[in-house]
């Protein structure tokens, strides 16, 4: 467990930041807001976790930092930088060199990630070709190698294999060699594991976490599952209803949650909930984007609610050095202490 | 993938014999005794009973049906009744000009059709998207007849294109400018459903997880378009097209008709409403198991142009 | 357990959702009206559709012929009409024709099961099948007339309508109350028509509609290449075969007949979309 590691250093200079991003969709009933004012970095190396239910937005803003979002939605944001060049500055092609090669993704279903009439091979040999120049020759050899390093069995055959002759674990292997390949500087990992057999969800952690420390890449990754945080994450930050409720080094994280949503998810863990945090299994379900109840959003399934709650948002509150969290009643223990 | 094949080719060559059937029902409805009329007007009553023993025209019907397949098979469908032309001699010259209007037809409006649909796909609402959606139930609903006749009315108005008839080869100016307007009329019916299919799977395609992998990885959108969502978007297109050989099939039968193209359509009207039953039944079965074979073809090649297919059986 | 016998009753009428579709309103009400005159020509004209008038010949619009006259002399409106009426005619008589056969075919395979591999697959073939070359065989077998255009026409609708049928009646299938009637023991030919078919007709209905477009577009073809009615009956494929010969003198013979024939078919396809989608917006 990674539970004794440090907080992330955040004077070292962020590889990427974004500051007050917020991505809406188009529908035909009015816009859909999806984020909502969201502010994060992430450290060269460092693995940042986000975590929410569905429909929290966490999806989406691996999209909106990929720039992936689909046409129908606005994105806004005071400032985004990758690198330390300025993403919002970038034409559309730079854009794209920048994707596959120095950040990359990895999707949640292999199955329908992989282009199902392209062999395996070739869909690496594209992805090698499009950001360096090679013989297709030299080109398939790499991406055999790569293929290799992923752990798949005889991986010049599953080269020239079709994606539904691969396993759902061989399948997101293939994908991992795919986003590693031309080792980015910042890999996302959308919920890579979420669509594997239990038994297959351990491997590909370790390979991911393996091959992100080897090539030296930073990771956002994307999970609702406390678990993977655990075994995954330096730094967490908790999505709730498109906004950003909690942050903190997952250490903290674990060791005192600061909102009670963080304590819901905390509390939907077994093997954690034993260790005195109280059980609180979240109730409910994420509000409608579209009618989102007045004050914080949480509170019509927050068992810690009161009147402030339902009239007064609470704004996220810095309570450490690395530490946010968006409740009017943190540090949580403390005013849980004083109530009992 | 072979077991389905098989059956596939086993229905059809089911039907092929019932097609084979009808044709030989066709015959079977000829007011006259054909051996009365080969006998002559001369011929006694024991010469005809001769030649009735001789044709197999004593035997039960069923025998006789074994006896007409045998015959089809062996390239002789019998002789015209108007000009005791050989019905398979005649069917030989027929299937070039049909074979050729059906591809020149399909030349240009496949990838007419295509680039209509992708370009609708890539701007839903759009005024090609409007226009592909509107030529669609239009081109469904004209009649190709009609679609014909205005051509012909354009032609002679302008002056530009000649009416009736095949030209010389296809390569030399005078073959093109024939085959011009019946090519143009027959395409026509191709372009409203392909297109429609295309803009459908293909806006479907874009939004597809393995076209956002490809966006990922920092491909350009022409190349995410072309190499990626279209060609799984290409897939239920191909087939389609297949399917789609039958209206086309349809459709050459009228065009030949109007622009007096000496396809095998125009030989099956002309024909019928002449009564020439052996050329009739010739003309007919051969197009009913030209478009079967045909469509066993499409069948193989979807399967080709999908490896999903092949691993299912 | 009486109570389990008694059918549900769903009602599936058509969606009225054509208010919000303004082209699908102006079909149906162009439909209505086509239809409406072709049943009441004989009260809206005064000339009589058959007797030539050969001095007044290929007249053009006007002169007391409001569409002009054709090669014989006749009323071209009064000859639209008519021939309107013979063609929507063929239309359903075909078409009902093909919905009998289709609709059995689709019933049994869904209802006998071990019918179902070989009745489908004969539909399968014959659901591509170039339409015109039914009308040709059958033109060959029984002659050029009424009937084998009929035949032809059924014949061409039959396989949509059997799929259609054979869908419909499989998710019947499933539920309780043909098993209970089976329970009881009623015989095959009373589950299939007051069980299966009375609950599983709504969809065959609306498809069955919907095949009356390329009903009346085979039959005016058919008709144009003669293989239909003969002259002089009016039927509108034949009246624009016959404006054919007069193409360059006297273009409106044949152009108000084809345009008559696209508007009809053009009205039924704008139709079906209409209804097509208002089921795909109701089945979301």
């Amino acid at each position: 467990m990674k539970m004794q590691s440090l907080p992330a250093p955040q004077t070292t200079a962020p590889l990427l930041r974004v500051d007050n991003l917020s991505v809406s969709f188009r529908t035909d009933h009015g816009p859909l807001p999806a984020l909502q004012g969201v502010s994060l970095g992430v450290s060269p190396g460092e693995t940042l976790a986000v975590v929410g239910e569905s429909g929290s937005g966490k999806s989406v803003l691996s999209l909106a930092l990929m720039n992936l979002l689909p046409p129908t939605a606005t994105m806004t944001a005071d400032h985004l930088s990758f690198d330390g060049r300025d993403l919002a500055s970038l034409g559309q092609r730079d854009k794209r060199a920048l994707r596959g090669r120095d950040m990359a993704m990895i999707f949640q279903e292999p199955a329908t990630a992989l282009n199902p009439v392209q062999r395996i091979g070739d869909q690496l040999v594209e992805a090698i070709l499009l950001h360096d120049d090679m013989p297709r020759v030299r080109a398939h050899t790499r991406a055999v190698e790569a293929l290799a390093a992923t752990g798949i069995p005889s991986p010049d055959v599953r080269a020239r294999a079709y994606p539904h002759q691969l396993s759902g674990g061989m399948r997101q292997r293939a994908l991992i060699a795919m986003a590693l390949i031309h080792r980015p500087r910042l890999l996302i990992a959308d919920e890579p594991t979420t669509a594997l057999d239990v038994t297959v969800q351990a491997q590909i952690l370790d390979l991911i976490r393996d091959l992100a420390r080897e090539v030296g890449t930073a990771t956002i990754f994307i999970t609702h599952d406390m678990g993977v945080v655990a075994e995954m994450a330096d730094r967490v930050a908790v999505l709730y209803a498109g906004r950003m409720v909690e942050m903190a080094s997952a250490a903290d994280l674990f060791d005192s949650p600061e909102h009670p949503y963080t304590l819901g998810l905390l509390g939907s863990m077994p093997q954690l909930s034993q260790r005195g945090a109280p059980m609180l299994p979240i109730t409910g379900t994420v509000p409608d984007p579209r009618h989102m109840p007045p004050g914080c959003h949480f509170h019509t399934r927050c068992p810690f609610a009161n009147g402030t709650c339902e009239t007064v948002r609470p704004q996220l509150r810095r309570l450490g050095p690395a530490r946010l969290t968006a409740c009017h009643y943190a540090p949580l223990l403390e005013t849980l202490g004083a109530r009992t | 993938m072979m077991v389905r094949l098989l059956r596939r080719a086993a229905v059809s060559l089911v039907v092929l014999t019932g097609v084979l059937l009808i044709g030989f029902l066709m015959l079977q409805v000829i007011p006259a005794d054909p051996a009365v009329a080969i006998a002559g007007p001369q011929g006694t009553e024991a010469e005809i009973e001769a030649i009735r023993r001789h044709l197999g025209l004593d035997q039960p019907l069923i025998v006789q049906f074994l006896y007409y397949l045998q015959r089809v098979l062996s390239g002789d469908m019998g002789h015209s009744v108007i000009n005791n032309a050989s019905v398979s001699a005649e069917l030989l010259r027929a299937i070039g000009p049909t074979v050729e209007l059906m591809c020149a037809a399909m030349l240009w409006a496949v990838p007419t059709a295509l680039a209509l649909g992708i370009l609708a796909a890539l701007r839903r609402g759009g005024i090609i998207d409007r226009m592909v959606m509107t030529l669609a139930v239009m081109g469904v609903s004209i009649p190709v007849f009609w679609v014909g006749l205005l051509m012909i009315q354009f032609a002679v108005r302008t002056r530009a294109f000649p009416i009736q008839g095949r030209g010389g080869p296809l390569w030399t100016l005078d073959g093109l400018s024939h085959i011009a307007l019946p090519a143009t009329a027959l395409g026509l019916i191709l372009i409203g459903p392909i297109a429609r299919m295309t803009r459908t799977t293909l806006s479907d395609a874009l939004h597809a997880d393995h076209v956002r992998t490809a966006r990922a990885k920092g491909a350009s959108e022409t190349r995410v378009v072309l190499n990626h969502a279209l060609r799984t978007a290409i897939l239920p297109v191909i087939t389609l097209i297949g399917l789609q050989i039958g209206s086309l099939m349809g459709g050459a039968v009228v065009t030949e008709t109007i622009f007096s193209w000496p396809g095998v359509g125009r030989l099956a009207v002309g024909a019928i409403i002449a009564g020439d039953y052996p050329m009739a039944q010739g003309a007919i079965i051969f197009l009913a198991s030209a478009f079967i074979i045909v469509n066993v073809a499409v069948d193989l090649l979807n399967e080709l142009a999908d490896p999903r297919l092949g691993a299912r059986t | 357990m009486s109570d389990t016998l008694t059918l549900p009753r769903r009602p599936r009428r058509l969606p009225p959702r054509l208010r919000r579709n303004p082209m699908a309103a102006l079909a149906l009400g162009l439909l209505l009206a086509i239809a409406l005159a072709a049943i009441f020509a004989p009260l809206l004209t005064s000339f009589d559709p058959y007797e030539t008038a050969l001095r007044q010949r290929l007249q053009g619009p006007g002169n007391g012929h409001l569409l002009g006259t054709d090669s014989q002399g006749r009323d071209m409106l009064t000859r639209l009409l008519y021939g309107a009426r013979t063609t929507l005619m063929i239309g359903c008589a075909g078409t009902a024709f093909g919905a009998l056969l289709g609709g059995s075919i689709g019933l049994c395979a869904a209802f006998y099961r071990k019918l179902d591999g070989v009745l489908m697959r004969l539909v399968d073939v014959l659901l591509s099948f170039p339409s015109i070359l039914f009308g040709l065989s059958l033109a060959a077998i029984l002659g050029p007339g009424l009937d084998s255009l009929i035949l032809a026409v059924g014949l061409s609708v039959m396989p949509g309508i059997a799929r259609i049928s054979r869908g419909a009646a499989l998710s019947v299938m499933t539920q309780d109350y043909i098993e209970s009637g089976r329970a009881i023991g009623l015989p095959d030919h009373r589950l299939l028509t007051r069980y299966l078919l009375a609950n599983a007709y709504p969809p065959i209905l609306t498809y069955t509609t919907l095949a009356f477009g390329d009903a009346i577009l085979l039959a005016a073809t058919l008709g144009f290449l003669g293989l239909g009615l003969q002259p002089p009956t009016a039927e509108l494929g034949g009246i624009a075969a016959e404006g054919r010969a007069f193409l360059f003198i006297a273009p409106h013979v044949s152009t108000a007949a084809s345009l008559l024939i696209f508007a009809i078919v053009l009205s039924f396809n704008l139709l079906g979309d209409a209804l097509r989608d208002a089921g795909d917006r109701r089945a979301q």
